[in-house]
């Protein structure tokens, strides 16, 4: 437990990227839409972008679409993500309750 | 300064410059074996056709290269546009005490469609997903044609137990109501 300031290092956002990826049953995790359209008008993107922060006074807000190899069942590997991305930000932030993160089965 | 005559065309031997160009690329032929005069167009040639096959060497990789790269464009541009269909109807799986699990309509239409087009006897026709009664529910339209001598009742009961089983297995969301239409009989041919 480190900040609660108004953002979460690139880093940080990378792990838990890393551990959503890492979880089985997970094929890819789709890039927001502006980021698309952002390289396409040939603007690096950088890999943290995947994951989608927004604040609300003190309340976090964070967003990953993923998709799912064909076996896998969606509302498992989808809770699994939440908690893998939970329990990477929960440890940056200083009041883990205030973060919110949905994970959305594209 | 000394002026050189440049000899007109045909050669003396008869051959014009457009022969011997179009034969480059080819092992001399008889002719052009005896011949003082061809022998020295060959060889005068010679760099210039080395110079235009690099040439266009270059121009094909450079080609190669503008297409892969409208290759990539296209494919990125696809992407682009299979993730926003894809993110267009949001269905709520489970709100968690972390956050909200949603699955998009498009994934359980495309696991809808799968269940149905397993079933033999029955063609899919227009189909829906709609919210269910709680949040974490859903409910869905069919409209099925059934061929001809099937039973109905059988079948749309079949297409329901494959649709539980399969939501079940596949996405772990609870189904509501499945109100199926036969609105079609078809023959199979």
């Amino acid at each position: 437990m480190t900040s609660s300031s108004q953002s979460i290092p690139a880093k940080i956002r990378m792990l838990a990227i890393q551990a959503a990826r890492q979880e089985p049953g997970v094929r890819e995790i789709y890039a927001p839409t502006h980021s698309i359209w952002k390289e396409l008008a040939g603007k690096k993107v950088p890999e943290h972008d995947l994951l989608r922060l927004s604040w609300r006074g003190d309340s976090v807000s964070a967003q990953l679409d993923i998709g799912l190899l064909k076996d896998a069942n969606a509302l498992e590997v989808a809770g699994m993500v939440q908690q893998r991305i939970h329990a990477v930000l929960a440890d940056y932030l200083e009041n883990p309750d205030a973060l919110n993160v949905d994970v959305t089965v594209l | 300064m000394e002026i050189t005559q440049v000899s007109d065309l045909p050669y003396s031997c008869g051959r014009s410059e457009d022969e011997l160009w179009s034969r480059l690329s080819m092992p001399p032929d008889q002719h052009e074996l005896g011949c003082p005069y061809c022998q020295a167009q060959r060889q005068r040639l010679a760099p210039l056709a080395k110079a235009t096959t690099q040439w266009k060497i270059g121009n094909d990789s450079e080609n190669e290269a503008d297409t892969a790269l409208l290759g990539s464009i296209r494919g990125r541009v696809m992407d682009g546009i299979k993730a926003e269909i894809r993110r267009g109807t949001r269905f709520t799986l489970r709100i968690t005490t972390l956050g909200t699990l949603r699955i998009s309509g498009y994934v359980l239409l495309e696991t809808l469609r799968e269940v149905v087009d397993s079933i033999r006897g029955v063609a899919l026709r227009t189909h829906k997903i709609l919210p269910g009664s709680h949040p974490e529910s859903i409910s869905m339209s069919i409209n099925l044609a059934l061929e001809a001598g099937e039973d109905g009742v059988r079948l749309t009961n079949g297409i329901r137990d494959a649709l539980r089983a399969r939501f079940a297995q596949a996405i772990g969301i609870s189904l509501d109501d499945i109100d199926i239409n036969l609105e079609d009989v078809f023959h199979d041919f």
